[in-house]
């Protein structure tokens, strides 16, 4: 092999290698189907927030919102997501949120916090809401929501989710805890 | 060959990249979720409903129309310390050296670290000469409170630390600042910043930050990836989520300084142990971190502790089931601590095989140079760790939001006072330290500005749990709510200096309408015209805090007009004929029965009639507010306190009810009863209408409901034809317009109709700086906003209002029977 050839073929890795970790790291644009989990039937109007971060620095690191998007159910409980061409974002938290329903997240799951294992950023998955039961607590779901959806620097960008879960949910858990905090004082 | 050398470092860069980074689980989860179960197991949310007026306690929203709340601001600034990414150089501080060199000095001992921390942060301005340990970051002090001395800093805000002062004079602002926009700002940026100040006290928990150890941060090769202990306590969030601080878990100082939940400066030993030292010293004396092992050996004497003393006394070697990286069960030996083994392996320090084989023999062997081993740290023992230092965080960030929201104030009227003249009230610290400094006192004026009252500065020493001596200050004519005043104190609270303490009464009365509809009514035909009586509904609005006993009092504020007319010949009213401020008249006090306490705490509002005879409001006014103020104790709280309702009235609004049953409208022409009777075709067409063409007097019952059937509020029993009732009416200034029923009867002749109708609501309140005047009619010579008039007409009423009617009959308004008054 030629001194030349040599070169041009490590010219050709020195750009196709970090084409293809760029792509192969990066989230694609996906879409997925929201489901009653006992019935089976779509959720029209399920809210779904996705968020990625970005962490940088070695030693000292710091974390940003890096990219949102939330979008819509539509009447077959269908949606699509944009992606994110980087692959130096940490992977992203996807939250669905539906009034009477208990959120889907996928690092955690409601009640419990228990970690969920069974997503993969792929089209195709179908989210089950379970419905929300008269034994969950109002307080610790809203801030099951709120930890998944807050990352303060956007807000803005939340806007339908926060507006949806704080319409839905705030007086109750806001109660709920007064409840509590009014029994506990008088025992 | 020197492109293929490129192109491998180009390689590895990327790669190393992007595994490093996208395997790093980022800041959104430890510290938000610490701070999150702090605030949950703070007193933080009642001690806001009790002294900030906040009903919603962490969940109000702050600003109110914001997105975030008060836990979200918190978690924000708990989560915004770490950014940019240099402010975390300052987290670090090792209890076992002066404050003023016990920050972070590893930084060089690695190339990565000289490269991506050193160096990096010196070039943005973060100089290593200007590093600080976390203790003083996060409170100023070089040595311990309140007497040691304090950082200055450049007026540089990007290398700034938002520390314990920062919130104070954040929430000094939020207490003080003269507009609404002003207050909220400060009291989001007081929240965010108490945020920042756990977020430093959180990193105490972890033994890197205590131990001198950034390098065990940096990217590692015997140990995995970037941060070991951190990394894998936001891999596995469930672990502070699910974590349960015990009483033992919360800071126990005697005379608390700010500074002891980082360092009480007790010295280092393994006695540190109990909840009555700094979390950095109980970190740094307790556990180990990567490159601080006593027993491994170290590059020099940034990593080299004494502590914990890895001793066959306290330590012993255990075996545990572990998985492996291939997914196998494998038996590992640990060093556990002995006073921790309960039934199973303490898995504290992993025994690394870097031990020779003479000391991986046997346990016994191993526990014989238990203080020789090399050892690591490995998942079980992050676990370990995190299971007793997260709850350890939370504890102690909730005892330090505890201790900035600790001071309790209320200001309450002076029961020694016998001058009804005299404003005279005191000031009682409900804490636990004495406070000593200045005490002021503002109010929110009706113009949406907070105002400090005249002479309403006060300095003072008031020990723990006592009043004052009388404060006299001017009671201000302007209060949004009177009575309701702001007290803020700064100034040196227990071990505090430039302590900062706000009380914003928050107990809240409803005011609605009562039964009938209207708050008040008067006869116009009485000379002065003067509202001696208001009703109202009234409601305890704070649900949490059930009234007890007291009395209640109404206050009518307005601003008088100096041109009115009881007639309204000088109607409408310009912004100029008003008198610039505010005139008030009290009702008569009211002492609540037992009966009447229960209603009010009621979800049903009660009637209360407000005796004004002694202090009547005139009629001539505009800008009218009602105020009901509730004097007296709650079940809650034995200080006397007040709770204030405020609602915003009509003006008075002049009706006409009148009888024009002295004409009959026929063809469109007002026409007297002599000139119908003397003209046939006149008297022909009228008697075809069916219609009485005499006149007549008419009973007039007048309700002022929606409700269909509504019992009349007055009746004027026989209302002679051409004269007319002139009723002076108030209702809430809500309702753009609100509804009427008339109703008239006569015996003789037989008649009788009713009229269902709304008037235009009259407020003339300024609105944003314009004088909104009211329409006033000219009706046969009679002068009004409004009313009803009565006629027979054939054969229909088209144009009644434009026809030629002469003046009434009598120009000055009957009396009127007001029903139930």
């Amino acid at each position: 092999m030629t001194k030349s050839r040599l070169k041009k073929i490590a010219l050709a890795l020195l750009i196709a290698i970090p084409l293809i970790i760029y792509f192969l790291f990066s989230y694609r644009p996906i879409s997925g189907t929201v489901v009653d989990a006992e019935t089976g039937k779509p959720v029209e109007g399920a809210i779904v927030l996705v968020e990625w971060t970005r962490t940088t620095g070695i030693g000292l690191t710091t974390t940003k919102s890096y990219k949102v998007a939330e979008v819509v159910t539509d009447k077959d409980g269908k949606f699509t997501l944009p992606g994110v061409l980087n692959p130096f974002v940490n992977a992203p938290y996807l939250t669905i949120y539906k009034k009477g329903y208990v959120a889907w997240n996928n690092k955690s799951i409601f009640p419990g916090n228990g970690i969920r294992v069974d997503f993969k950023w792929s089209s195709g998955y179908v989210f089950k809401l379970e419905q929300f039961k008269n034994t969950d607590s109002y307080e610790d779901h809203y801030y099951f929501i709120s930890s998944a959806a807050h990352t303060e620097s956007a807000t803005k960008e939340k806007h339908l989710f926060i507006k949806a879960y704080d319409e839905s949910e705030r007086e109750k858990a806001i109660r709920e805890r007064d409840l509590k905090e009014s029994r506990s004082s008088q025992k | 060959m020197k492109i293929i050398k490129l192109l491998i470092l180009f390689i590895f860069i990327i790669l190393f990249y992007c595994f490093s980074l996208v395997e790093a689980y980022d800041d959104r989860i430890t510290h938000p979720e610490i701070s999150r179960k702090a605030v949950i197991n703070s007193s933080l949310n009642s001690y806001l409903k009790s002294n900030l007026g906040l009903k919603d306690g962490i969940n109000a929203k702050v600003p109110s129309n914001g997105e975030a709340d008060i836990l979200a601001l918190l978690r924000k600034g708990s989560t915004d310390e770490d950014d940019p990414k240099c402010r975390a150089s300052n987290h670090f501080h090792n209890p076992t050296l002066p404050w003023g060199l016990s920050y972070m000095t590893d930084d060089t001992d690695t190339v990565i670290g000289t490269i991506f921390v050193r160096n990096y942060c010196n070039n943005r301005g973060w100089d290593f000469e200007h590093r600080k340990s976390a203790v003083t970051w996060a409170t100023g002090y070089l040595n311990p409170a309140p007497d040691g001395a304090k950082e200055t800093y450049a007026l540089d805000p990007e290398h700034h630390p938002i520390d314990w002062d920062t919130a104070r004079d954040n929430y000094y602002k939020a207490l003080t600042y003269p507009t609404k926009q002003d207050q909220e700002f400060y009291f989001a940026e007081t929240f965010s910043a108490v945020g920042h100040v756990m977020h430093i006290l959180q990193d105490m928990a972890v033994p890197a930050h205590t131990r001198n150890d950034m390098t065990s941060h940096l990217p590692d090769t015997h140990k995995g990836w970037s941060q070991p202990y951190e990394n894998y306590v936001k891999r596995y969030p469930s672990l502070i989520v699910n974590s349960n601080p015990q009483p033992t878990d919360f800071p126990n100082f005697s005379n608390t300084r700010v500074t002891d939940f980082w360092d009480t400066t007790a010295g280092n030993s393994n006695l540190l142990t109990g909840n009555s030292v700094g979390l950095a010293e109980f970190s740094n004396a307790n556990y180990l971190s990567d490159y601080t092992i006593p027993t491994n050996p170290h590059l020099n004497s940034n990593h080299a502790f004494s502590s914990p003393k890895i001793t066959t006394d306290k330590y012993q070697i255990c075996e545990k089931t572990i998985l492996n990286a291939k997914g196998e069960q494998i038996r590992q030996k640990y060093v556990g601590r002995k006073n921790m083994m309960g039934s199973g392996c303490d898995a504290f320090a992993v025994v690394t095989a870097f031990n020779s084989s003479s000391y991986t023999a046997t346990t016994t062997t191993l526990n014989a140079n238990i203080s020789r081993l090399n050892l690591a740290l490995d998942a079980s023992i992050h676990v370990t760790y995190a299971k007793e230092l997260i709850p350890r965080a939370i504890g102690y960030s909730a005892g330090l939001l505890d201790y900035f929201f600790r001071g309790k104030i209320r200001l309450i009227p002076d029961s020694s006072n016998s001058n009804p003249y005299l404003n005279s009230y005191v000031i009682r610290n409900k804490s636990t330290e004495d406070m000593s400094g200045t005490f002021e006192i503002y109010y929110d004026a009706i113009d949406g500005k907070r105002k400090q009252v005249g002479l309403g500065v006060f300095p003072l020493d008031i020990s723990a749990d006592s009043d004052s001596s009388p404060v006299i200050f001017v009671e201000p004519f302007d209060a949004q709510e009177l009575g309701k005043y702001i007290l803020v104190f700064r100034g040196t609270m227990g071990n505090e200096n430039g302590a900062v303490v706000g009380w914003i009464p928050h107990n809240a009365l409803e005011i609605t309408a009562p039964d009938r509809c209207l708050y008040s009514i008067i006869d116009g035909s009485v000379i002065p015209q003067q509202f001696r009586k208001i009703k109202a509904k009234v409601r305890n609005a704070t649900a949490d805090e059930p009234l007890q006993a007291g009395t209640l009092r109404a206050v009518a504020q307005y601003k008088k007009r100096t041109d009115y007319q009881p007639d309204l010949s000088t109607d409408p009213p310009s912004a100029d004929s008003r008198e610039p401020g505010f005139s008030s008249s009290k009702s008569v006090e009211i002492d609540l029965t037992a009966d009447d306490i229960a209603a009010l705490n009621n979800s049903t509002p009660k009637e209360f009639t407000f005796d004004f005879s002694a202090d009547p409001i005139p009629s001539g006014i505009t800008d009218l507010y009602l105020q009901v103020i509730f004097e007296g104790t709650t079940s809650n709280n034995t200080d006397t306190i007040i709770a204030v309702g405020r609602k915003d009235l009509s003006e008075p609004m002049h009706h006409a009810f009148m009888n024009w049953t002295d004409r009959f409208y026929l063809d469109g022409v007002p026409r007297t009863a002599v000139e119908i009777n003397n003209n046939p075709a006149f008297y022909a067409r009228a008697s075809a209408s069916g219609r009485p063409i005499d006149p007549y007097p008419l009973r007039t019952e007048i309700s002022f409901c929606p409700v269909a059937g509504h019992a009349p509020t007055v009746i004027y029993d026989a209302m002679p034809a051409g004269s007319f009732g002139r009723l002076i009416i108030i209702v809430g200034a809500d309702p753009t317009e609100f509804p009427l029923t008339v109703h008239r009867v006569s015996v003789t002749p037989p008649d009788e109709k009713t009229t269902n109708f709304t008037s235009p609501n009259i407020v003339n309140q300024d609105v944003n700086g314009v004088f909104n005047p009211a329409a006033v009619y000219t009706i046969r010579g009679v002068k009004n906003h409004g009313g009803s008039a009565y006629e027979n007409y054939y054969p229909y009423s088209t144009g009644v209002l434009e026809a030629p009617w002469p003046n009434m009959l009598d120009l000055n308004p009957i009396a009127v029977t007001e029903i139930n008054p």
